[in-house]
């Protein structure tokens, strides 16, 4: 009897214990979903008006109208007037150093590679999977290792890679590059063989087969029309380029209607490749975003290495992606960056004012950089805007089906929920000498929003406070507090908070510098960082009765915790009591 | 009642005797609690950005729930084995059954109290927030997950001598945890170190209990039940031989 007691006990004891675990419904400060409030939303397919988008733990979780009824306690993010469309997918680049974080910047969020270190991808990968974490960069696919011939295409980079010459290879060479992690087979195959030397058709044949036996896509490398028509044949699931070859294409387009086998086009580097300059206006459009940086890019995209102009040939690649488009051919939005003419994340948007020209609508073309990459490539969780899938969104100023170069007026881009931000670079340039607040007429902040009161109180502590902007008579114009500092947490705080608009890097920032006069007293400035969620930085500084300059010195800080401020404080803590206390003219120096 | 009664009474013995045996309860309790600080609260971020407090919750639980079932089952059988008592044991009226489910019990019982400690500090200090549904369930394959590391403790336990069988048990635990990414996530490893990590139980286990979580590596979830289904029959079957041949012996 006394055993069954203690074992009840012991019972009652766990359950006890579980009910009291804490659960995200009991935290308060973090809502449980975010919604994207009243955009015109590409759902993939079609364009939905006025519609709502929430999504939580980086995933999307409804799609429809009011859900701010639904879900009361989300945070709301107005986007009237705005237009929201899935993340981009560009279905062809080499990707490799911070490819993954330039193309995020551009709203390009997934990346197709096609070739590239399979050390690279190996380390990437696994991030993709991961829904709730804020990687700041674009999730990769990977080809790993192309399957080329000794010698040919894919050889010349400097790079020792593995070579197939013959049929009987390939199912160990296939096997091979799967064990590397490949996610899809990529196959260089040229028939005439005019550069470089090729795999044979009997080898090609092979090579898909022995894909299609381990359940994966094998898609060719191909740059003329009997190329294509070959892989086409031997059964390829898809054409990683198009080609210039004046020929009618009406064939090999129904054939690969009937065996749904897509493209796609790269006319982004067959511009390069017929030294076509395509990018003079995507830079213009890019250089009124300055946070973007894309003058950077203007050597990269404008230096075609000397390649001839051949105007036709450009014409001719223009006119064949229209008519497979016209057949019903899968089109896919694809740049081959960073080659000669390209780079990450900025080309998608020239890629897709080139499919335009060649004919899409502006739908279509969304669709090529988003649901049919998902589609031909059976990505399960992006290139929709639907239930279930990830919180990777672009949200545009303009409308994109009016003029597909408004794809380029970025407002904000989400990758697993979580905001692109394109601010850490930024302050390196202001980096000595850039102001903060001087109080002239309110209580403002550059780079941020406004400073507020912030007290423990919300960790239920008894700290009070007041925050005011008091304009002395033109005299002096600052920011006043007052309050009194409870005792009922060891590390009660009453003080001003500045939540900044995203992530900074201090770390080249020697000391905060602010004129503050108050209580006598010691005070402290935190600095809240993502690297340590849980507790900011502190630094104490003094203050006395009269106004007098600060320089709180913050250099002598580790550079990784200064490296993504999100947010200022100075408060007043323990063992003050009542106090008060004017700040004015705050400058990070 | 009468078996139910010897059940309790061998389950409770062999459970004072644990805990009263510091070299056994130290290690066991204290090592896992004391990384878990450690490397999930005071040096949280440097692993895993915010969510580190969650992710070293589940590796430290596998590595906290391994320990009762290698040494705290494997090595006492051992032990008892050498001194003469399983001999004993075997010829008692109590069914033989009984003195192992009576270990298993007591080291499940371990493993709930480091559940619970674990679940405690990450909840009070690290700020972890899950939904109760994942704190159960969590618990729940964290006390499951025990029954394929007791097959390994009690298969080593029948076969090997008590001193070499701590050590064995040892060089078990200690590379096989670090190796199968509880200590450092497995996807800072070098390539062939992450795919030497595939055939270890604790990587398997690990990356049952991050799906609750969803940090997982997105391998599939039948892969890591196999593998540890798997573990589970081969080693009970090692531990039968063993025990037969213990009886002959």
């Amino acid at each position: 009897m006394k055993k069954s007691l203690i074992a009840l006990l012991l019972l009652a004891g766990i359950v006890a214990f579980f009910s009291m675990l804490p659960t995200p419904q009991a935290e308060q400060r973090k809502p449980r979903h975010t919604i994207i409030e009243g955009a015109t939303v590409f759902d993939g397919v079609h364009w939905l008006s006025n519609t709502d988008v929430a999504f939580q733990h980086g995933l999307i979780t409804d799609v429809g109208k009011k859900l701010n009824h639904k879900y009361p306690d989300a945070t709301v993010v107005n986007a009237t007037n705005k237009y929201l469309i899935p993340g981009l997918i560009d279905a062809h680049t080499h990707t490799w150093d911070d490819a993954l974080v330039q193309a995020a910047k551009y709203g390009v969020t997934t990346e197709m590679d096609m070739f590239s270190d399979t050390r690279f991808s190996a380390s990437e990968r696994p991030k993709r999977n991961q829904h709730t974490i804020d990687t700041q960069q674009a999730d990769i696919f990977s080809a790993g290792t192309l399957v080329t011939s000794p010698k040919g295409h894919g050889t010349e980079y400097g790079v020792v890679i593995e070579t197939i010459s013959q049929a009987s290879e390939a199912q160990a060479f296939v096997k091979a590059r799967l064990a590397e992690g490949s996610d899809y087979i990529k196959i260089v195959y040229d028939v005439k063989q005019r550069h470089m030397p090729s795999i044979d058709k009997q080898t090609l044949r092979a090579v898909i087969k022995a894909t299609h036996q381990a359940g994966k896509l094998a898609v060719v490398h191909i740059s003329d029309h009997q190329s294509a028509l070959d892989a086409v044949h031997a059964g390829a699931d898809g054409l990683v380029h198009s080609f210039m070859d004046d020929v009618d294409v009406r064939p090999l387009a129904t054939m690969m209607k009937n065996k749904q086998q897509f493209i796609i086009p790269t006319l982004s580097i067959l511009a390069a490749g017929a030294g076509q300059h395509v990018n003079a206006q995507l830079l213009d459009d890019f250089a009124k975003q300055p946070r973007l940086k894309s003058r950077e890019l203007v050597e990269q995209l404008t230096n075609l290495s000397g390649r001839p102009p051949h105007r036709a040939a450009f014409e001719r690649a223009k006119a064949n992606v229209r008519a497979l488009a016209q057949a019903g051919v899968l089109i896919l939005a694809g740049t081959d960056a960073p080659n000669v003419g390209t780079a990450h994340g900025i080309s998608l948007h020239g890629e897709l004012a080139l499919l335009v020209k060649g004919g899409l609508t502006p739908t279509q073309a969304l669709k090529a950089a988003t649901s049919n990459v998902a589609v031909a490539f059976n990505l399960t969780e992006r290139g929709f805007i639907t239930q279930g899938m990830k919180a990777d969104f672009v949200l545009l100023d303009k409308d994109p089906t009016v003029d597909i170069t408004h794809t380029r007026a970025i407002s904000s881009v989400y990758k697993n929920g979580h905001l692109i931000n394109y601010a850490s670079r930024q302050l390196e340039q202001l980096k000595t000498n850039t102001l903060i607040s001087s109080f002239d007429s309110d209580l403002s902040a550059n780079l941020s929003t406004h400073w507020q009161l912030t007290t423990d109180a919300r960790f239920s502590g008894d700290s009070i406070g007041q925050i005011k902007h008091i304009n002395d008579a033109g005299y002096s114009s600052h920011l006043a507090l007052s309050g009194e500092v409870g005792k009922k947490l060891s590390y009660a705080w009453s003080g001003a908070y500045l939540a900044l608009d995203a992530s900074y890097d201090l770390s080249d920032i020697n000391s905060l510098a602010l004129k503050t006069k108050g209580t006598a007293g010691r005070y402290k400035l935190l600095l809240f960082t993502q690297k340590q969620p849980m507790r900011p930085i502190d630094v104490a500084f003094d203050v006395s009765e009269q106004w007098q300059q600060a320089n709180i010195s913050i250099g002598h800080l580790p550079p990784e915790t200064l490296a993504s401020v999100n947010g200022i404080g100075i408060v007043a803590v323990q063992p003050m009591t009542k106090f008060e206390l004017f700040i004015d003219d705050i400058w990070f120096k | 009642m009468n078996t139910l009664n010897s059940f309790v009474n061998e389950f409770s013995l062999d459970f004072k005797m644990s805990w009263r045996d510091p070299s056994f309860v130290l290690p066991t309790l204290l090592f896992p609690i004391a990384f878990y600080v450690f490397f999930g609260i005071f040096f949280s971020g440097m692993a895993g950005g915010d969510n580190s407090a969650t992710y070293l919750l589940t590796s430290y639980g596998v590595f906290g729930i391994m320990s009762p079932a290698l040494f705290g089952f494997g090595a006492s059988v051992a032990n008892d084995r050498e001194k003469g008592w399983l001999a004993l044991k075997q010829i008692s009226p109590m069914p033989a059954h009984q003195y192992i489910l009576a270990k298993l019990v007591s080291a499940l019982l371990f493993s709930i109290i480091i559940i619970v400690l674990l679940f405690s500090i990450a909840a009070i200090f690290g700020g972890v927030v899950m939904a109760t549904s994942q704190w159960l369930l969590l618990a729940a394959l964290l006390v499951l997950g025990t029954l394929p590391f007791c097959a390994i403790g009690l298969a080593v336990g029948f076969f090997v001598k008590s001193n070499s069988a701590v050590a064995i048990l040892n060089l078990i635990f200690l590379p096989s945890a670090f190796l199968s990414g509880l200590a450092i996530p497995v996807i800072l490893f070098p390539q062939w170190l992450q795919q030497f990590a595939q055939i270890l139980p604790p990587y398997h286990l690990s990356q049952l209990g991050l799906k609750i979580v969803s940090m997982d590596l997105g391998q599939p979830l039948l892969l890591h039940i196999g593998v540890l289904l798997g573990t589970l029959i081969l080693f009970s079957c090692i531990a039968i031989a063993g025990y037969k041949r213990s009886l002959t012996h």
